[in-house]
């Protein structure tokens, strides 16, 4: 199929340049798709569209806490952020024709820097949910659920939420899960529970490493990273294989800027038209998570 | 030994200390190389130990004592900015300083500065900002792209520079960690293992190299001993220690061609012992062997430097004696043969041997070595037929050696094919001119030469050993046309011609007596001759065999008595019917008194044996009177018949007149 979508789009090109009518918006009518060489093609439409502020400056700034792989994290080198989210933004930025950065930031705080205009959007797993819809608009691209995630081994016995009770666990400070721990705190009546929020999801795995909590709790996809990697699952595992609450992760827009959000809702869908998209959650071995659609405050 | 040459010295092998010497400085190489190698990377791997032990320690350091107090305190995550723009906190700042205060004050860690990538020092052991690497360093640059790296300083002492990257828990690289830790006693403790291992190494591969040069030592030993070995004995004689035939050839090739070169004359000898096998037969081989030997240390007394002795096989020996005239070798060789012949003790048996010596002189007899062995066998053999016992080679009459081998070729084709036919002479009685006897004389029908007489290829016969079919050959034709004349009514008797070598093989005697039986012919009408040289080699076996034939009742007879050597005893011990007196003297009867007496005497003699004398070629009839007078009995010449095929022999013979016949027929 990509092949025949290929065919087509370099046979359009060839009619238009023999036809001596060549100009970029017209060649690129097929915006989103590959051209021959694999490259995601722009789409000059959409970058028209971006917010002349964007457009001016050059680049799309995203504030990403990179402590969560493989959806994005540290290379080697502590330099490089690396993961899916990073490659999303990358091929969105191809189609928008536009550079797009990844900043490293606090998760906890990053929406409010998203208000304040310190940056263009939040790109980091953050799950689209109506009360953050008060503070920003989410394109929604990836859907997922929250997994337990527990010592190799799991001596304490841990298989549902409400094993949870009586137990200190740990999450990312300002995260899904850890209104998810609330409310499930909750319920636990009596027994209570010790909540540890941590300012990186690093700061709550090196708790549940070094055994001051008894599970950590996050997105599926960075557990089942932890719990089958080689150089971690030696010491995490999932407690079981369900998906709590099973939600979208949106890219957080500041909703006075309906402009970008829509370029990237638009981008977006180009991506997941044309392949694109279903190639780069295979890349990282995410296919199940993929959306069918790119919506807008799904959530 | 005996032989010993100025130039041209056979090949040798190399020497066992040469061969040795390059085994060892062979096998010093990749013992050296090895242990070179060895040391090396024993070295480069201590220094690399050092090293990783350096970043490790800086990796620990980082990771319990800096990256703690970096985490530390409720401070948001870095968004881009590293260390160099944000500084630490101040509890930050207490919390390293006490972290690592001991570890710098005990000197565990000599200097410990954290930098952001600007180069911007953020913590230092002493509180100074100015020190530290150059941002420039490529190990700064290194450890700020994630990748560690380490040196080893060496000042007053050794000293490690460790630039490690510096990570949150996040995995996100904040600044470069640049911390030195003391080496030396890494250093001395690497230095000492080093050492150590040098010790071993070197000290075993000196083992090591001993065992290999002993090994070398001794193999090299006993290849260049065993080589030395099997070189001689190629080229000698294991009995007698002499030089062999082929080394003969190769030495005596090399020292004529010397010779000829100096234009020196000198000549080349062929010795044969006579009756050496007498002495193996009765006393044995091993008095065989201690003859041989004593033999050759005789000789060996006689020759000089630059002569060659070589035994060449059985009881021959060659001699090379180059510088010397014809007379000067004949001297020489008469020299030796006395020593030879002085008497030697074997067994308790005392015997004395003698020797038949060839000469061939160079360059006139020839200038290639195996013409002039070749003539000297043949003046060797002339001699052994002869009374000489030191021949030089005469060109005259055996110079058909060559020759000789084309007709002995021939001859063994001719007797296949039948070639061969036979003359018959006459024997008569001279009293009545009656024909008694046919000698048969073989003739040679030879496809291309026409009719060969037998003086063309008898001697190669004889020489060769063919004689022995050719003479059984001649006995069966003979015996067979004897048949013929008996049966044309013919009564005479026929007599063949045996050499010394028919003699020689066992179960003539038998052969004899198988082809009378063959051909119904009664024994005494078959005469066998026999020269008496025949008789004079070996007498003892010869009697005997000529005693078994005379029991057959064959007649035995004595051919061409007088012109060679015989002792008088040999006719006491071999039953004798006819003796023949040899032309030489026949035909001088008339002129000279003294063959007139000799004649008269064996007549004498033949008759006092019970033998009957015949007379050889007897060609004139004054001959043939005189012989009647004088006694003879039978006579045999051209006067009475020439050798024919036996039809054409005319059975009676015309007795020539006697004088006083002639004289009145003269009237």
């Amino acid at each position: 199929m990509t092949l025949l979508r290929r065919t087509i789009a370099a046979t359009g090109v060839a009619l238009l340049l023999a036809a001596g009518g060549c100009t970029r918006a017209e060649s690129t009518v097929q915006a989103g798709a590959l051209d021959v060489t694999g490259t995601v093609m722009m789409d000059q439409e959409l970058h028209d569209r971006l917010p002349e502020v964007i457009r001016a400056k050059g680049f799309i700034r995203f504030v990403t806490d990179a402590s969560y792989a493989p959806m994005e994290y540290f290379a080697a080198d502590g330099r490089t952020i690396i993961g899916f989210e990073p490659d999303l933004a990358a091929a969105l930025g191809e189609v928008l024709g536009i550079k797009v950065e990844m900043v490293v930031g606090a998760f906890s705080t990053a929406l409010d820097e998203v208000s304040a205009g310190a940056y263009d959007g939040v790109f980091s797993s953050m799950t689209d949910t109506k009360e953050r819809q008060q503070k920003a608009d989410f394109v929604d691209y990836f859907s997922t659920g929250t997994s337990i995630l527990v010592q190799r081994g799991n001596v304490k016995g841990i298989a549902e939420l409400d094993d949870l009770c009586g137990h200190s666990v740990a999450t990312e400070k300002g995260t899904y899960q850890e209104q998810m721990l609330q409310r499930v705190r909750k319920e636990c009546g009596a027994e209570g529970m010790r909540i540890h929020s941590r300012g990186t999801n690093a700061d709550a795995l090196v708790e549940l490493r070094t055994g001051r909590v008894s599970a950590v709790l996050q997105d599926y996809p960075p557990a089942s990273f932890l719990a089958t990697d080689e150089r971690t699952s030696a010491f995490f595992q999932l407690a079981s294989d369900h998906q709590y609450e099973t939600g979208l992760f949106g890219i957080a827009v500041a909703k006075d800027n309906t402009a970008l959000r829509d370029c990237l809702h638009a981008a977006l869908g180009r991506l997941i038209a044309s392949g694109t998209y279903a190639d780069l959650l295979a890349r990282w071995e995410l296919s199940a998570s993929a959306v069918t659609e790119a919506t807008v405050n799904a959530g | 030994m005996l032989f010993r040459r100025v130039r041209r010295r056979p090949p040798r092998a190399r020497s066992s200390t040469r061969l040795f010497a390059t085994y060892a400085a062979a096998s010093l190489v990749p013992v050296v190389a090895l242990g070179a190698l060895v040391l090396h990377d024993y070295r480069h791997d201590a220094a690399e130990q050092g090293r990783a032990q350096g970043l490790a320690q800086a990796e620990v350091i980082a990771q319990t004592a800096i990256a703690p107090a970096l985490n530390s305190g409720d401070w948001p995550p870095l968004g881009g900015a590293d260390l160099s723009r944000r500084g630490l906190t101040g509890a930050q700042f207490e919390r390293m300083r006490d972290a690592t205060q001991l570890a710098l004050y005990d000197g565990a860690i000599q200097r410990l500065r954290l930098r952001g990538f600007t180069g911007r020092v953020i913590f230092s052991d002493d509180g100074s900002t100015s020190s530290g690497v150059p941002v420039s360093d490529p190990d700064f640059q290194a450890a700020a792209a994630g990748q560690a790296r380490v040196l080893v300083i060496t000042g007053r002492t050794q000293t490690i520079r460790v630039m490690q990257p510096l990570f949150l828990n996040t995995g996100q690289s904040v600044g470069v960690l640049e911390v030195y830790l003391p080496y030396q006693e890494i250093a001395d403790r690497l230095q000492a293992q080093v050492l150590h291992t040098t010790r071993n190494v070197a000290g075993g591969l000196a083992v090591l190299y001993l065992v290999l040069g002993l090994l070398a030592w001794w193999t090299t030993r006993s290849l260049s001993r065993y080589a030395a070995d099997q070189r001689h004995n190629a080229l000698h004689d294991a009995l007698t220690g002499l030089p062999n035939r082929v080394a003969f050839r190769v030495w005596a090739e090399a020292a004529l061609a010397e010779s000829l070169e100096d234009e020196r004359p000198g000549a080349v000898v062929l010795v044969d012992l006579n009756r050496f096998k007498e002495v193996n037969d009765t006393l044995g081989h091993h008095a065989g062997d201690e003859l041989l030997r004593i033999v050759s240390d005789r000789f060996r007394a006689r020759l000089g430097e630059g002569d060659i002795l070589a035994r060449l096989g059985g009881d021959e020996f060659a001699l090379f004696l180059p510088g010397r005239t014809g007379p000067e070798t004949v001297a020489l060789l008469e020299e030796i043969r006395d020593r030879l012949s002085e008497e030697m003790v074997l067994d308790g048996v005392p015997l004395s041997i003698e020797a038949s010596f060839g000469i061939a002189l160079f360059p006139e007899h020839g200038e290639h070595l195996q013409d002039l062995k070749q003539r000297a066998d043949t003046a060797m053999y002339q001699g052994k037929r002869g009374t000489a016992d030191i021949v030089v080679y005469s060109g005259d009459g055996i110079s058909h050696s060559q020759q000789w081998l084309v007709v002995q070729a021939e001859l063994r084709h001719a007797l296949e094919r039948d070639e061969l036919v036979l003359h018959y002479q006459p024997k008569v009685n001279l009293a009545d001119g009656e024909v008694r006897t046919l000698e048969a004389l073989v003739r040679w029908q030879h496809p291309q030469r026409g009719l060969v007489p037998p003086g063309a290829f008898l001697p190669a016969a004889e020489h060769s050993g063919l004689i022995v079919p050719l003479t059984e050959w001649v006995l069966r034709r003979a015996l067979t046309d004897q048949v013929g004349w008996f049966a044309a009514g013919q009564r005479w008797a026929v007599s063949v011609n045996v050499s010394a070598r028919n003699l020689e093989v066992p179960g003539f005697p038998a052969l004899v007596a198988s082809l009378l039986a063959e051909t119904g012919t009664p024994a005494r009408r078959l005469v066998l001759e026999v020269t008496e040289t025949a008789l004079a080699g070996d007498e003892e076996a010869a009697a005997r065999v000529i005693a078994e034939i005379a029991a057959l009742g064959v007649g035995i007879s004595v051919d061409d008595f007088g012109a060679g050597f015989t002792s008088l005893s040999h006719l006491r011990e071999v039953p004798v019917d006819e003796i023949k007196i040899d032309r030489g003297f026949v035909s001088d009867v008339i002129d000279d008194p003294r063959s007139r007496a000799i004649v008269r005497s064996v007549i004498d003699l033949a008759h006092g044996l019970g033998s009957r004398a015949t007379a050889e070629g007897v060609e004139t009839a004054e001959i043939y009177r005189w012989l009647v007078d004088a006694g003879c009995d039978e006579a045999q010449g051209y006067l009475i018949g020439r050798p024919v095929p036996w039809p054409h022999v005319s059975a009676e013979f015309e007795l020539p007149k006697t004088a006083s016949e002639s004289e009145r027929a003269a009237r």
